[in-house]
Parts: C-alpha cells; structure tokens; sequence
C-alpha cells in the first residue's frame, strides 16, 4: 500500500497536479494520474487504439472528458484535490476552488450560502466597473464536455440600483454535489483551453463527474452534518450613536442642522433606540448543514451505468438564510454493436434560496424607496415584530436545472474514429417576492420573475491517429460545433394591492377579475429575449515523436450571430509544444531528476459578445426614462422609439474581440518526484473589445461603441509539492503556491488616452483594476490654514466650492488651487500582487490531517463602511437609496476610529468620500482555511462484508485570519473592492463531520 | 477513406445551416434596416421627440433646477446639491449637479428630432398608409418641438452649439453659436411648424383628418403640438430676443383667435386641485409635458411634488424645498390673493409646504405611494396674457395694464389704477409672474429677462454682465467637444 502521493508523483510533471479520485476509492488508493504534460500523452491518444471503449483504469471509471475532448496535454492546468474537498461542506464549485488551484481570483460579495460569487481566472480582461460587467468575465463551466450556460446580465436593463440581477441570483454552480464530482481543472493557457473556442475566452473550469463504470455493483453513500457558528457583533443602541455624533455637532452644527437632528436620537428615555441592544439574538444564529448523497454503479462492459441522488441543506448564519438543493444524476453507457458506444448523462437538480431580508435589497427589487427615517430598532423586543411581519410576505427562489448529454463514439477502423455529442443545459429561475404593507409604509408590493437559460450543443469530429515507426505519432481530428444559447425572462410586479393576503400577482388587464392585486395601471409587465449563436470548424493536429517531442496545432474558425456580417467569421490558432528533456539520453542517467519538462504555448481565442445590440450598426430602441424611472415606454399612452443614445452610437463595422495568450511552463520532478515543482508564466491578452468611449455630447448619444480597448493580464504561477516523509507508518507532504497578476491598459478606441467611468479612471499604459483617489493630508482646523491661490485672490476649493475650516487637507497635484478629478491618483490593487496556498498534510496509519491556509498580499481595500459610518450627516434620512439603514447598523463598525479626523460632515465637500486615501487599506490577508482529520477504518470485517471503504472525518473551516485591514473580513468586499460593511457577509467559521462508506 | 467522404459532405451541408443559424436578427434592438418602414415607426419617432423632451426635463427635476431654484424663493431644508443651486454654487460637486450642467439630454432630444425631421419623408414611400399629409403633420409637430429645445436651452445655457442635421457617424466639434443665431433658427422652425399643425386635433382642419393616432380630440389637448402652441412659441422666442413688436405678433395670433383655440383662463381652485391644471388637457393649459396615471405614466422621481410634499400627503416628515413664511408674506404682499392660501399649505410650521402641485391620484393614496403624476405646464394661458402685457409694455402701447389686471382681477388683487411709468409697469408684471408662475420654472428666466438678478439675487451686474445667469457647461461636454469654451463666469 503506496502512500496516495507517492502514487500521485509518479510521472507527475504538470503545471498542473490533478488528483483524480476514482470513484472515492480512498481505500484502494488508486489514484490515476492525469498528466498534463506528455508522459501519459502517448497512452492517452493511444488508449483509443489499443483499448478502445473499454473501461481505463482499475476501478473502471471511463474518463468522459477525454473521450468528449481529447485533451492536447501539453497545457497550464491546475486542479483541485477532490479528495480533501469532498470532506468539507461545499455547496458550489468557486468556494472548493478557493485556497487550491493556482492563478484564480475568488471574490466573495456575501457568504450568503448559495449567492452567486464570481471567479477570475489569470485576472480580469474585461472592465469591471458596475454589477453586470462581473457576468461577461465569468469563466465557463464544463462538465463531462457540457458547457453550461451562463446567467446574462440582460435583465440589468430594466434595472435602477446596481445591486442584484434580478431573479434568484442563485449560485449556478451549487447543482452539483460534490460527491459526484471525480476532478475539478481549472484551464488557464490555450494549449489546455482553445478547444473549447470562444467560450475559453475567460478560462475553463472542467468539471468532470463520476460517470458510468462497468464491473461489480457498486454502492457508496456519503454524508455529513456541519455547524456554522453565530459571528459575535457589537451591538450598540441609540446611545452610542448620539455620543458618535455629538462631538460633529458641537463643534459644526448650524441652526438647521440642530434641528434636522433626527429625531430616533433626540429622546432618549424611549427604549425602541435607547434600550437594550439585543437585536443579533434575533438576526444570527448557528446555522447547521447536511447533506446525504448516494451512488450506485455498475454493469457489463457492454452496457453500465451510475445512478445518484444527493441532497443538502445549508443554513446561514444570519437573517434566517438558507439554501436547499436535491439532485439526480443519471449515466449510461451502452455498447449495442461492436465498436459503437452510446453515452448518456441526464442531470436535474432543483435549488431554493432563502434570501435576506435588506431593506436596500427590497428597495432594488420594489423599484421603490419607502421612508428610512426610523431604521429599524435595535431591541429584540421591536425588531422581533419586524422579522415577524418578514414571514407574511413571500421571497421563494428556485432554480430549476436539467442537463442531458448524449455522445456516439464509433471506431471506423483501428485509426479512424467518429464522435457525435449533442447536449443540453437548462435552467429556469423562478423568483416569488411578496413583501406584506407592515413592512413598505402600507403599501403591499409583489413581484415574479419567470427566467430561462438555455444553451444547447451539437458537435461532430472525426479523428485520426496512427503510430509510425514505433516513434511519429500523430493524431489529427476534425470538428464542427454549434452551440445556440438562449436567455429570456418575464418579469411583473404590481404595487398596492387589495389585501395583504393576495399574495400573487396575475397578469391581465379585467380590473374586474376575482383575485386580481390592485390597480391595474400599478401593474407592469417587462419580458425580454436574446440569443446567441455560434457556429465553428476546427481541426486538430498533435505530432509526437518518442514521447519527446509534442508539437500540437489547433485551428479554428468560429462563426457569431451577434457579429455583424461582414466580420462574422474569426480565425483562431493555437500552437502548443514540449519537451520532455527528462527523457533525453543525456538525462537518462541523472536518477535525481526524474521528470523535466518545458512546454510553450501560443494562441487566440475569440470572445462572444453577449449582447444583441452591436450588429447591424446604429440601433433605435425605447430609451425615454430618466433617472430613477428607467423604464418608461409611452408617451401620452402611445409607444415612442428613439436612436439608442443611452446605449451609444454603434459603428456599424464592429469585430469579433479576441484573446491571445502566450504560455511558458516548466515542471521538474525531484527525487522520484518526491519533490516536485511546476512554473508557468503567461501573457493574456484581450483585443479588440467593445468599449463606449465618451463622444460629443451635442450628437446626444452617450457614447460611441467601438472596438479597440486592449487589456494585458500577465503573471507567474508556481505551485511546489514535496513528500518530505513517506515512512509506511508516518508521512508528510507539504504543498506552497503563489501566483501573481498584473494588469495593464494597451489601447483603447481611436487612440483614446485617458477616460473616465464613474468613479474609475482608465489610462492607457495603467492597470485598469486602480482606485482613484484624492491624498489626503489631514484637516484644515481654520480658514486661516486654507491656501489662497497668488494669481486669483480665491481660496483653495473643492471643484469651485471654497473649503473652510473642518475640511479635509486634499493635495493639490496640478497647483491650480482647486481640488478636483485632476488631483486624483490611480492607487492601490484590487487583484492581489501575489496569492496563493499552504498545505501540509500529515498520516499516520489511518488517521490524515490536513491544514490549509492560504493568502494574499498586495491588495488593497477601500473602506466603505467606515467612510459611511462617518459620512451619517449627508445619509441621514436622505430620500436615496444611501439613506437606509438596516438593523446591523446597530453594531459597530470595526475599525480604528482614532485615525480619522474630525471633518466637517455638513460641509458641501463631501469630506468623507469613501475615494481618498484615507480609507483605502492594506487588504492583504493569511487564512487558515481549513482543517481536516481523517480516519479510515481499516479492518479485516469489513472486507468480509464487502465494505470497500469507510472513512470519518472531522473538518473545521475559516478558522483564522490574519489580516492588517481594520475593518473585519478582508475577503468580504464587493466586486470593485470597496468594502460596503454589513452588506458583505464574511464566510462564517464552521465545523463538519462526516462519512464515506462504500460497499 | 471512404468514410471520410460521407462525413466530409456531411459536415458541408452542417455548413450550409449554419448562414441561417448565424443571421438572426436582433429581439433587442432596431437597426437601422427596419426603422423607419411604416407608420408605426414614423408615430413611435414622433413620440420619442416628445417623449425625450420628458426626459430632459424630468432629469433630476431639471425644469424646476434651472428655471425656479436660483431665484431663492424655494429654500432648502438639508439637501447639499439644492442648496448649492440656491448659492448659486453651480460648480458644486455632487452627482445631480453633474446631471444639471450636462445638456446632453436635451441634444438627444434635439437629434431625435433631426432624424425625424429627415427620415420621415422615407416612410411615406414605404408605407402607403402613411400619406404626405399625415407625413407633414409629424413633421410639423417634431419642428415645433426641435425650435422648443432651443428657446428652452438657450435661457439656461446662452450661446450653444447649433445643430440640425444628422450626425453622420462623424462626430465633429461644434461651436457655439450665438444665442440671436440659435433664436432665429428656432423661430424659422417654429414658423414652419406653424403652417403644419392644426389649431386643434379635431379632424376639421386640412392639416389634420380623421382621428389623429385613433383618439378624439381630447386626448392630444394641450400635448400634441398645435398651431397655437407654435405661435405662443414664436411669442416667446422674440421676447427672448427683445423683439417685442413680433413677440405681440405672436401673442396676438393666440389671443385673438379664441374662437380657434379654445383656451381660456383658469380659476385658482382649478389651477391647483387634484386634476386641476396640472393633470392638464384643459383649455387653459397651452403646452404641457405630460405625465398621466391613467396611462400608467407616472415616477417617483423627476416631479416638483417630490421635493415639495411631505406629510399628511406622502410618508415624509420633511420636505426637499420650501417657501418659507416670511417669503410668501412678502411676495403675496397685497389683500385677498388667493394664491396665498392656495399655493401653501401648513403655513404655520417651520417649514410650509408648496402646495400648488399635488397630483397624487386617488387610487395611490391611502396610504400613499409616491407616484407622481402631474404634468409640467411650458406655456398656459395666464402666461401668455402677462407676456402680452410685457410687449405692450415694452412698446408703450397704452393697454398693457389691461391685461395685467385681467389676471390680477382673476386672483382677487385689485386692478392697478392709473397709467404707471414703464418701469412701474414692467415691474408690476414682473411681480404678477413670479406670484402667478411660482414653481412652474420661470422665475429665473424672468430675472434675466427683467434684468433683476442684481436685486434679488447676490449675483452683482458684473457677475451677470460675465455669464453668471447662464449655467456652466458640464466637463464632459468640454472633454468631447474642443470647440466649446466654458461660459466665462464659471471658467
């Protein structure tokens, strides 16, 4: 019995280390190693061939994602250990990515479980400066060769507040249960990626599931129960509060602002504000969680199968958040004549969410501002007849998600293959909101979103491989591939209505009709569709001489509909190539050495744009509201169309925006691969995209869309493993990554140097991921401090208002005595300068234990949350969306009060803006992130009875944080890297126990 | 090999499917190839003239920005950005003020109606149904509104760029022209439009047949553009433009054609009850933008009211802006005004609520929703008549005060006796507009018309004589235009 890494380093010599767990036969170790780099490559093209359609390995698992796609080999891949992943309580796929693969970026806006997140693969290429941009930098998720489709952004449109998309915004990922999951890669150079064509254009996560197996019966059960542990807060009532803004008061107020002394502050015998702040028995909790999977497998060689049914519970910690999943995954494989396989998967799952319950959320989804004058009580006694009232009203959110595949293999001949896939990924996201009158100032508001994704595939590929002369391999194969993907929603909402237990809201226009809500003028209905379709050739050629030499070509040509015509078909390369130097002569004898291997890539992927609007030049559309009424459509009742001013002038010659990527990597293996290291070292970079740059104002449109913005994301990636014991009773394997991305601005449209996007600032030669901020130097305490500009006589102002005592000492860059944009500078990182892991896992005998941690540096946060507990004056009772406050704001923000002065929060400068230096913080972090303790119950009875594995394990997660930011949770920060304080939920710390059992 | 062949012809006519699979056209949005065909596509462009004017004006309460918060008889309760614009700090840094110096709004509207204006035409051809008259009768009303924007932008902005083609894709820098320029271009639009529309949209007249978009006459009261509407326009055009003899020209074209117009005055009670004059269609609004419930055209955002009101009306205990009481006593100095107490309410508060404008409907009251439906009124009736009284004034004719009595009379004033000095008389209607048109955004204009900004302002008539009345022009217009200078005074 091996230990698993030494099993595992055999011949291990990838950028990328996949630990593929067949089957979860943890006890008979076998792990297969799936080399990336051409050591196996020859078995890998030649398994077709000599052992075609039979099972692979030992436990008889048919690897499908090769079968779908052959792999070139010769890639940056980064894998994930499913082995330790299984063990932790995972509900989707970005969270066991998090710590374990090299060169992803991971944001995390809320730990609210089942909420979408968003991962970044070798940084971001595109711009991301509002919510939906996030959606269109989004890797793509294969499983078992099926590419699901993604949520679009689209619905955005119709939206007032950047906040959520509206529907669910269920996790697309959490479908799947991590038990049925044999290997997670991430693809990150094209070598790996191109074949997946233009939906590579932001990375790959592969995913393949445990699939059909021929053999004995096999059935395997798995589950476990966690405990989330309640965050402690510091709840402070009204009291505090009063004496936080007392010293601005005395020392600023004017008359007015005396009086507009809010009123929730001014009486404090009242005990709604003033008593006990016992809200967060209420609002948190111990979340618990469970799940429980199971598999049965088996069958002939001719015809087998896997059948699963999983099912888990995960309950937040706060705000009575939850989410539900039930999944059935059904696989077979047939063989009805010789040399033809018929392979079908059918996937459903079905995931609910409950949501929280922020009243700046309710307002995004109400379009609505009701008034924020009181916030909610921080007394238990108060605040529970609110989350009471919670209850009336509905927010259910379920998505529904079928995938179904079905693949053909026929060998032709011994060296001639054909393969036909066909699959489907379809989800629909139903969301039910009905928020009752006690909670929205007597009016009662429902809501129903009805969305459906839907992406279907059909590719056919013929292959050719042959070995000649013992030595030339090659290996050739020709495809072609249509992906249609489809994304439509209705959507309607009605407000007021008739009674609080009509809780649905039925579309018609009978006022008159039983049960219908209200007012039928109150009632909206939206419905939007688009669709994106893709068409490709693609050829193949991999050359490999004695295992040494691999040269692989990949040509493509892809086909959009959402490209105007004349520039529809993109042609796309990619050239990948090894050396195996190990296996030279000369090196032949170096037994220290035992793999050596450089590998080089180059290639261009073209990026789809999801938007319908760019291909048929300037568009006319319905464009007519105005700010915070978005969605007008008539006028005088009757339907108005205009130029697309809000959209931009569209030229009518856009192209297809494309990916080029160069890859260098290198692996060596040490002692018996013992020791073993991987470094890569790419450029991505993205051209020709879309972007709206500013243009004359008096053409009313607001922007002219064009291509030619040019991203460069560039790093390094090295990931270390070294068995440092592997004593039979005794070992210890230790793993170290790190991995950097930089990024910078080439180019943008018609020579554009400098742009700015709200509160961003693009300039070329930049990196696109930079706050931009005012230097702040301190306070000026009296008018007579205030610079006086020589040559006009005018005090120092802020954008032409004059700064006065109490305001804040802005460094005037440019020396032109007024403080505005032009003082700004780009400033700290969002992408972390470098992140990475820490594993070291130890065994003795049966017992394993894993501590994980992992880290980043060089990353810096803006402290939102801290910039708005000061900034109280300008949120008070402001009919805005700013002015709500939610009952966390009874706790008080962490952070180091003392550092920030005492400015003037009436002042019409904006004195705590949240963009200045003086909230921007080292968000740079180390977490131990988890830790596992194993134990396999090994004994001679359970061979008897046929048990093959069973194994307990104990995890605890997010144990610890080490972190110089002041202001809690460094990864619980927006998308843009502003930390907006209770609205990000940090992950809680959490503990699981569970099984495996296979038999 | 053999096989190779099969598959390879499979695949080409994959190939064949694939043209097909790849031009779908666009569910989202109209390009360029399917606009303008029939005419549903030349009415909806027509609309979208009227309907981006909306916009522009609802923007951020822009109408009420520029043409009533300057003056200060609206004070601010603790909103930064409005008091800002009560300081006259117009180079404040706020979101909103970014909002308020930006014209672009308004040139979308002005390029809306230069595509119409040049497009229309092309329906006709396409369209059978759509005939050379119904063709001119869009027309018509789009020039109107094309020769509004630029009366309209040109009291907030001064000198601006003048334009009225097309934009061809080119985006080249325009200057400004000089305000006189823009004016007479305007007036040739709106003397166009003049010929074009009807007096009403009551199918008796040759410019106008049938039921116009279906609806009778009452729906396009007051909205759609009208040959009254044109020369109440034209009116106020020349007296922009100091030209008084033509202005009472214009005012004389409405007035005395009663008979054709139908519009009248309108009694206070009216003016300000719940679908009063500011639901609008009656006969004593001229021109209004139209906001209306029963369209379900209403916004919590982009009304006067939202500012203004506050509880028992709608569930704020604060209003945005208010007259406080010493102002209203002051401008509502002389007995038995009715406006006094039918223009406020709650006098007696700290903070009295502007209660001219509350169109709240009945069916989001109770409790409220905030939905605001009322419509802003550009030119009414009353408005005109004090314009008319101006001219005569300015020319010396004798029977200004006349008409300045006509309104004074209707609010409960007494008539002014006697024949006043020009100035007195210039005064007194000065006065009669900011007590008659408060919060209906004319009060600035009329500051800078009567030339009173020094008096009633803090601006000095050197600051004035420098650009001050005029707004600065936002950044990004200066960074997308290198032909555009900032107005001097806010350089």
């Amino acid at each position: 019995m091996a230990h698993p890494y030494s099993s595992l380093h055999k011949g291990l010599a990838g950028a990328a280390i996949c630990l593929l767990l067949c089957n979860s036969n943890y006890a008979q170790n076998v792990y297969k190693n799936k080399d990336t780099t051409g050591t196996a490559a020859t078995d890998s093209i030649g398994w077709l061939k000599k052992t075609p359609l039979l099972p692979r390995d030992t436990t008889g698992h048919l690897p499908n994602n090769e079968l779908f796609l052959p792999h070139p080999q010769i890639g940056a891949v980064s894998a994930v250990d499913m082995n330790e992943t299984k063990k932790l309580p995972y509900t989707s796929i970005d969270q066991m990515l998090a710590g374990r693969v090299t060169g992803v970026d991971i944001r995390t806006p809320s730990a609210e479980p089942g909420k979408r997140t968003s991962v970044f693969i070798r940084g971001a290429s595109t711009l991301l400066l509002k919510n939906s941009d996030v959606f269109y930098a989004q890797p793509t998720y294969v499983v078992d060769g099926i590419p699901l489709v993604p949520d679009h952004p689209f619905p955005y449109d119709i939206q007032r507040f950047d906040l959520n998309r509206m529907g669910t915004e269920i996790n697309l990922l959490s479908f799947l249960d991590v038990n049925d999951i044999a290997s997670i890669e991430v693809l990150k150079d094209f070598a790996a990626s191109a074949k997946y064509g233009p939906l590579a254009a932001n990375g790959i996560v592969n995913i393949t599931t445990k699939g059909p197996r021929s053999g004995r019966m096999k059935v395997t059960v798995n589950s476990w129960v966690g405990l989330s542990l309640q965050p402690r807060v510091k709840t402070v009532n009204g009291e505090f509060e009063r004496d936080f803004r007392m010293p601005f008061y005395q020392k600023y107020a004017n008359e007015t602002q005396w009086r507009n002394f809010p009123r929730y502050l001014a009486d404090s015998t009242q005990d709604r504000y003033f008593g006990a702040s016992d809200w967060d028995e209420v609002y948190y909790r111990n979340g618990w969680s469970n799940g429980i999977q199971a598999a049965v497998s088996g069958g002939t060689r001719l015809a087998n199968f896997r059948f699963s049914l999983g099912r888990s519970a995960q309950q937040g910690v706060a705000d009575r958040t939850g989410m539900n999943r039930y999944d059935v995954n059904f696989g077979v494989n047939l063989m009805p004549v010789k040399h033809l396989m018929l392979t079908t998967y059918i996937s459903g799952a079905t995931v609910t969410r409950s949501r929280n319950e922020f009243i700046r959320d309710r307002a995004g989804d109400e379009d609505y501002l009701v008034n924020f004058e009181s916030p909610p009580s921080p007394n238990k006694q108060y605040f529970q007849s609110y989350f009471t009232a919670i209850k009336d009203g509905i927010n259910k959110n379920r998505n529904n998600n079928a995938r179904v595949l079905a693949n053909l293999h026929y060998d032709l001949s011994p060296h001639w293959s054909l393969n036909s896939r066909f699959s489907i990924d379809y989800t629909q996201n139903f969301r039910d909101l009905f928020i009752p009158t006690y909670l929205n100032d007597g009016n009662n508001f429902v809501s129903n979103f009805d969305g459906l994704s839907r992406r279907m595939m059909l590719d056919n590929s013929v292959r050719y491989d042959n070995t000649f002369a013992d030595k030339h391999h090659l290996d050739v194969t020709v495809g072609q591939l249509a992906l249609w993907d489809k994304w439509r929603y209705d959507y309607g909402r009605a407000y007021k209505g008739r009674s609080d237990y009509i809780k649905i809201y039925k579309p018609g226009d009978d006022a008159n009709k039983e049960g219908v809500f209200g007012n039928l003028r109150l009632q909206t209905n939206y419905k939007d569709y688009t669709q994106s379709n893709l068409a490709s050739f693609y050829t193949n050629v991999g050359y490999n001489y004695a295992g040494k030499y691999f040269v692989n070509l990949y040509l493509r040509r892809d086909g959009s509909s959402n490209v105007p015509a004349a520039h529809r078909w993109l042609f796309s390369p990619t050239l990948s190539a090894a050396w195996k130097i190990s296996k030279e002569d000369f090196l032949q004898q170096a037994g220290w050495l035992s793999n050596l291997n450089l590998r080089a890539s180059y290639g261009r992927v073209g990026r789809v744009l999801m938007d319908e609007y760019y291909k048929g030049g300037p568009i006319y559309n319905v464009d007519i509201g105005w700010n915070g009424n978005p969605n007008m459509a008539t006028y005088n009742a009757f339907p108005a169309i205009n130029a697309g001013f809000g959209t931009g002038y569209v030229t009518d010659d856009l192209k297809w925006p494309y990916v080029e990527q160069w890859n260098l990597g290198l692996d060596i293996g040490l002692l018996h691969d013992r020791i073993h290291a991987s470094l890569d070292v790419y450029a991505k970079t993205d051209k020709d995209l879309l972007l709206k740059i500013p243009v004359m104002e008096e053409s009313g449109y607001t922007g002219l869309v064009k291509n030619g913005m040019d991203i460069r994301n560039f790093g390094y990636e090295l990931a270390l493993d070294a068995a440092i014991i592997q004593g039979p009773q005794f070992g210890w394997t230790t793993s170290l990554s790190v991995y950097t991305n930089q990024n910078k601005l080439l180019a943008m449209p018609d020579g554009v140097q400098d742009m700015t996007i709200g509160n961003r600032r693009l300039l070329v030669d930049k990196p696109t991921d930079r706050y931009w901020l005012l230097i702040n130097e301190g306070i000026y305490n009296t008018d007579a401090d205030i610079p006086i500009n020589p040559s006009t006589g005018k005090k120092m102002s802020y954008q032409g208002v004059a700064l006065h005592a109490g305001d804040p000492i802005w460094k005037d860059l440019n020396g032109d005595y007024v403080i505005n944009d032009a003082d700004r500078v780009m400033k700290g990182r969002q992408v972390p300068a470098a992140q990475g892991y820490f594993s070291n896992t130890f065994r003795y005998r049966q017992l394993e234990l894993q501590v994980l941690c992992n880290y980043a540096f060089g990353r810096k946060i803006i402290n939102q949350a801290m910039a708005d507990r000061f900034d109280f004056a300008a949120r008070e009772g402001a009919d805005d969306i700013k002015g709500i406050k939610e009952v966390n704001y009874w706790a008080k923000v962490d952070g180091d009060y003392d550092k920030y002065p005492l400015y003037n929060p009436w002042s019409a400068v904006n004195a705590y803006q949240p963009d200045q230096t003086l909230f921007l913080e080292d968000g740079s972090f180390v977490k131990l992130r988890a830790i596992t303790l194993a134990y396999n119950l090994r004994a001679s009875w359970m061979e008897r009875r046929g048990i093959e594995q069973l194994r307990i394990y104990a995890t605890a997660n997010n144990v610890a944080t080490w972190t110089p930011y002041t202001g809690g949770d460094p990864e619980a920060v927006d998308y843009f890297g502003y930390d907006q304080g209770y609205y990000n939920w940090p992950a809680p710390r959490s503990f699981t126990l569970g099984f495996n059992f296979q038999f | 090999m053999r096989y190779t062949i099969v598959i390879l012809l499979g695949m080409a006519l994959l190939g064949s499917a694939c043209k097909k699979m790849l031009d779908e056209p666009s569910r989202r949005a109209l390009t360029e190839e399917n606009m303008w065909q029939n005419k549903n596509d030349a009415r909806a462009a027509t609309y979208g003239c009227y309907a981006l004017i909306r916009a522009a004006l609802m923007n951020e309460n822009a109408h009420w920005v520029y043409g009533d918060m300057r003056g200060g008889d609206f004070r601010v309760t603790k909103r930064g950005d409005l008091q800002a614009l009560v300081d006259n700090n117009l180079n404040a840094s706020y979101a909103t003020a970014d909002q308020w110096r930006d014209w672009r709004r308004f040139y979308a509207a002005i390029a809306q109606c230069n595509l119409a204006i040049e497009r229309l035409p092309e329906v006709v051809k396409n369209d059978y149904r759509y005939s050379v008259n119904d063709m001119e009768l869009d027309r018509s009303q789009v020039r109107f509104l094309r020769a509004f924007l630029y009366y309209y932008i040109v009291r907030i902005w001064g000198d601006v760029p003048l334009i009225a083609t097309v934009n061809d894709g080119s985006f080249k820098p325009v200057a400004r022209s000089s305000a006189q320029q823009v004016l007479d271009f305007a007036i040739q639009d709106a003397l166009a439009a003049a010929y074009g529309l009807p007096w009403k949209y009551d199918g008796r007249s040759p410019e106008q047949q049938g039921d116009y978009q279906g609806q009778g006459e009452g729906h396009h009261t007051d909205i759609s553009a009208t040959r009254g509407m044109a020369y109440t326009l034209l009116a106020h055009l020349y007296a922009w433009k100091g030209d008084y003899t033509n202005a009472l020209q214009n005012t004389r074209n409405v007035i005395d054609n009663q008979a054709l117009t139908g519009y009248n005055f309108v009694s206070t009670a009216d003016l300000t009850r719940l679908d009063g004059s500011f639901r609008g269609r009656g006969l004593s609004n001229i021109f209004q933008v139209d906001l209306n419930f029963d369209h379900a055209e209403f916004s919590t955002t982009g009304q006067l009211e939202d500012w203004t009101l506050r509880l028992p009306d709608i569930p704020k205990s604060e209003s945005e802006i208010y007259v406080p009481k010493d102002s209203i006593l002051g401008i509502y100095s002389e007995a038995n005004d009715q406006r006094a107490t039918l223009f406020f309410s709650q006098l007696n508060d700290a903070f009295p609520v502007f209660y001219k404008m509350k169109q709240v409907n009945t069916a989001v009251t109770n409790p409220t929703l905030r939905f605001y439906t009322s419509a802003i009124i550009i030119f009414r009736y009353e408005e005109l008549y004090l314009l008319q009284a101006e001219c005569k004034a300015r020319l010396g004719l004798g029977d200004a005060i006349g008409d300045l009595n006509n309104i004074r009379s209707r609010r409960g004033l007494k008539s002014l006796p006697g024949s006043p000095s020009q100035q007195a008389l210039l005064d007194a209607i000065f006065m009669e507009r900011r007590r008659e048109l408060i919060g209906e955004g004319w009060y600035w204009y009329d500051l800078i018309h009567f030339n009173k900004i020094p008096q009633y302002t803090q601006l000095t008539q050197q600051d004035v004589n420098n650009g001050a009345a005029y707004w600065p022009v936002s950044k990004a217009a200066l960074a997308t235009n290198s032909a555009l200078v900032q107005n001097s005074f806010w350089r």
